[in-house]
């Protein structure tokens, strides 16, 4: 991984100079003043990165950070306002089919499925989206929903399946076209904590050490950021604050985490005090 | 062939969610019987009238028959497209729209495999409502050109088509308050010729009605099934639903790609 302002040639991924900014939701009396202009709300600033092939790289950062925001942009789903974005040298805006077919993108929100059809049915569904063929589609159905556990489940119906195999079934769906780019967006979030390490050394030694897959790695979970990086970025109000290993940027992750944490609580205390209610916050962030 | 294979997933899809709701059918059914029961009492109501009414004779003189094709195919646009943007709908708030759009499949492929589903349902019901007509209360089918009513249905269904891909446009870039749907069913309802005679309209009123396509089916659809109209009797509808679809379709499918380019824009694919 590198973090340059020239393109890298051979680069799986490749952003540079994105900046992306959404516009503030407005009351209807400031939506009917249509000429001044609108607030908008930098969600990402800058930002460029590269992830080589077969490299695994996580983003950490704490809520807000621009974590999923530039995940999506990366798979076509928001547009930047400024900046390029190539992957496997083709560019997110220009050939956006050609990057979504090179792309399993694992969606942190687990209910983005079919919930009257069964597993196996919305597998079925999205690997044919996938442009995967009725020859190889039970073939992968069969792989990644085993590669999560959730063979005995396949023919059971969504709406009947925990969070955490709801989530395993998002999983299985980002790697059903075996893309050899995965992004992983708050991947293990309702995992239980041995399925979650189980995912963790799928993504570790099975899709990039061994497949040779390049991955994005989205988190904000420290320890399993620890554990699966071999280089990670953390980010930090729309920008990237510090590149290196885990142990090389531990401390300003941890300083990130605690100074989110320090901003809210101060808000809090605020707030309490405008209602009366003595609280003493420096208790909450020792 | 790979597109039609993805086509075919789309209506796979659907009619496995709509069949878990086993209710659903029995009450379509029953509903377009109570439609048949109600209009046909109605029609007796006037029966002695019904004769003197000049402006049905052109129809075969039937209001029976009349009304019962004006609500089947009012019933198939408005019932289309209603389902079309609920289903476009409820994949943005359940998420499934995003992460459909995160797969390779073209837009046309996701928008088009989408409406597959509520137009052969909806044909279903339409198809059910006539039959039901003709077997249970006795309306006298005389078939015209066979060709002519085959091009002016498939002609219905790609002008729904269209009119179905403009309110999914709606719904992309507003989530709530498609407009599209409550004006053509509002229109069609009031200038088409639903329950009554395009022809007892104003002339004026007339010409404006000729630009909905659902005008050119009725009347195609009436003479076609009830006086045994030619091709060239049909002419005109057939000219009137192809200017319709030849026109709309494309800009459709350029509004659908802009709301989606908008919606990208705002990060707005997923939010509800």
């Amino acid at each position: 991984m590198t973090q340059s302002d020239s393109e890298t040639p051979n680069a799986m991924i490749s952003v540079r100079g994105v900046s992306k900014s959404f516009i503030k939701k407005r009351s209807i009396v400031s939506t009917l003043r249509f000429w001044r202009p609108k607030e908008q709300v930098a969600a990402l600033d800058d930002v460029s990165l590269d992830l080589a092939r077969g490299e695994l790289v996580t983003l950490v950062g704490p809520n807000g950070a621009g974590k999923s925001t530039l995940l999506k942009i990366i798979s076509t789903l928001i547009q930047p306002d400024s900046g390029t974005v190539f992957v496997d040298g083709k560019n997110v805006l220009k050939n956006p089919e050609d990057v979504k077919a090179r792309i399993g993108y694992v969606l942190a929100d687990e209910r983005s499925f079919y919930w009257r059809l069964s597993c196996r049915e919305n597998l079925r569904f999205f690997g044919s989206l996938q442009g995967l063929t009725a020859q190889n589609l039970d073939e992968r159905i069969e792989i990644s929903s085993a590669m999560f556990g959730l063979g005995e489940y396949l023919d059971k119906e969504f709406m009947n399946l925990s969070t955490g195999q709801r989530q395993r079934l998002a999983l299985a769906r980002g790697l059903i076209a075996d893309p050899p780019i995965v992004l992983f967006d708050e991947a293990t979030r309702s995992l239980d904590p041995g399925r979650a390490e189980r995912m963790r050394w799928i993504v570790k030694d099975l899709l990039v050490k061994t497949q040779g897959k390049s991955v994005l790695f989205a988190s904000h979970d420290m320890e399993e950021v620890r554990a699966i990086s071999d280089r990670c970025i953390l980010m930090v109000n729309g920008g990237i604050a510090s590149v290196g290993s885990f142990e090389q940027i531990e401390s300003r992750v941890r300083e990130a985490f605690a100074e989110e944490a320090r901003k809210e609580t101060e808000e809090f205390t605020k707030l309490l005090e405008t209602h009366g209610i003595a609280f003493d916050s420096k208790r909450v962030n020792q | 062939m790979k597109t039609l294979i993805t086509l075919w997933s789309f209506v796979r899809r659907d009619i496995k969610v709509a069949v878990s709701y086993r209710l659903q059918f029995f009450f379509q059914a029953t509903a377009m019987l109570s439609i048949c029961i109600t209009f046909f009492f109605l029609t007796m109501m006037f029966s002695d009238v019904e004769a003197n009414i000049a402006s049905l004779d052109k129809y075969g003189g039937s209001y029976f028959a009349f009304v019962t094709i004006g609500i089947a195919i009012s019933n198939y646009v408005d019932f289309s497209l209603r389902t079309f943007s609920s289903s476009i709908r409820q994949a943005q708030m359940t998420g499934t729209f995003e992460a459909m759009m995160t797969t390779p499949a073209s837009i046309g492929v996701i928008i088009g495999g989408s409406s597959l589903y509520p137009l052969l349902f909806t044909s279903f019901r339409s198809v059910l409502l006539i039959f039901f007509g003709v077997f249970l209360f006795g309306i006298e089918i005389k078939l015209g050109s066979i060709s002519a009513l085959g091009l002016v249905i498939i002609l219905t269904v790609i002008c729904t088509l269209a009119l179905g891909i403009f309110s999914a446009g709606f719904i992309v870039l507003f989530h709530r308050g498609d407009p599209v749907t409550a004006a053509v069913s509002g229109l069609t309802w009031f200038l088409s010729g639903v329950i009554y005679p395009k022809e007892i309209l104003p002339d004026w009123v007339q010409s404006i009605a000729a630009l909905l396509p659902v005008t050119h089916t009725l009347e195609a659809l009436r003479l076609g099934l009830l006086q045994g109209a030619s091709w060239n009797t049909q002419q005109n509808s057939i000219i009137g639903l192809a200017l319709f679809a030849g026109i709309t379709v494309p800009l459709a499918f350029l509004w659908f790609s802009w709301t989606i380019r908008r919606a990208k824009i705002a990060g707005a694919l997923a939010r509800y």
